[in-house]
């Protein structure tokens, strides 16, 4: 009985102090996307919710990402979380921006009390 | 398992699926063909869109975008004004069902988002089309 009282105590602990939030991503590498680009800082990508006009681009692919918070107790996640994570997975890509930013609307999903979804374009400068 | 134990597990997932069902999140819209890019597969002509959107003008483009930006903000605030009462009711809806009464779906400001998304992107092909300054 002790032993499933300390068990219990350790799992509260556990979700109470857990990380905030984490995030998964996804991406869809355009058909004839060029390849070979060097891996970039996060910081060094520029996002936005609309297209690029002024300055050729190239498009690397879509991606996806959904960031979800790990308890009921942390704050949900917001659009400079889901931005962080498209940035991520951008620069992991070696892409210089994301177009087309959209998010989806925060709620409960299946793995976590509160989600947030968003999707972008990866691309390089000509 | 006692039957007691099994009713009160059925009850339990029958409020997991109520909540899955109330305040769960809207995945985001997904991104455009591309239309733009130099590795672009298609190219957006006069016909993609209606005559009313092919007679805008650059101006009233960017100021119907603007409109619908604010209008998705303002849908997107009462979605979140709900959250935390949804939350709440959800975590008690898992043990005692009846707490769903007070959960807020919020489906037509999802609904009229993902309308408002869509008409956001034919004006972003239009403005592309038609050469409008960034």
């Amino acid at each position: 009985m002790s032993r499933l009282l300390g068990l219990s105590v350790l799992l509260c602990t556990l979700l109470l102090t857990a990380c905030g939030t984490y995030s998964t991503s996804s991406s869809t590498p355009a058909s004839n996307a060029p390849t070979g680009h060097a891996t970039k800082t996060p910081d060094q990508i520029t996002l936005t919710e609309d297209d690029i006009t002024n300055r050729k681009y190239t498009s690397l692919g879509d991606i996806s990402v959904t960031v979800r918070k790990t308890t009921i107790f942390d704050s949900d996640p917001t659009k400079e979380l889901v931005n962080e994570a498209l940035k991520e997975k951008a620069a992991d890509m070696g892409a210089d921006a994301v177009v087309l930013v959209r998010y989806g609307t925060v709620g409960i999903g299946l793995l976590s009390w509160g989600q947030m979804d968003g999707n972008g374009r990866a691309v390089v400068f000509q | 398992m006692s039957r007691r134990a099994v009713h009160l597990l059925q009850l339990i997932a029958m409020g997991w699926l109520c909540m899955a069902l109330t305040a769960c999140a809207n995945s985001a819209p997904p991104v455009p063909v591309d239309t733009t890019g130099t590795n672009r597969e298609t190219t957006s002509s006069l016909s993609d869109f209606s005559a009313d959107d092919a007679a805008m003008n650059c101006s009233a483009i960017t100021a119907e975008m603007k409109a619908n930006a604010d209008k998705i903000e303002t849908d997107n605030a009462a979605i979140r004004s709900n959250r935390k009462n949804n939350e709440i009711a959800g975590y008690l809806g898992g043990l005692l069902i009846l707490p769903y009464a007070a959960t807020e779906s919020n489906s037509a400001e999802k609904e009229d988002i993902k309308l408002l998304q869509s008409r956001q992107d034919v004006l972003r092909k239009l403005l592309a089309f038609k050469k409008c300054p960034a």
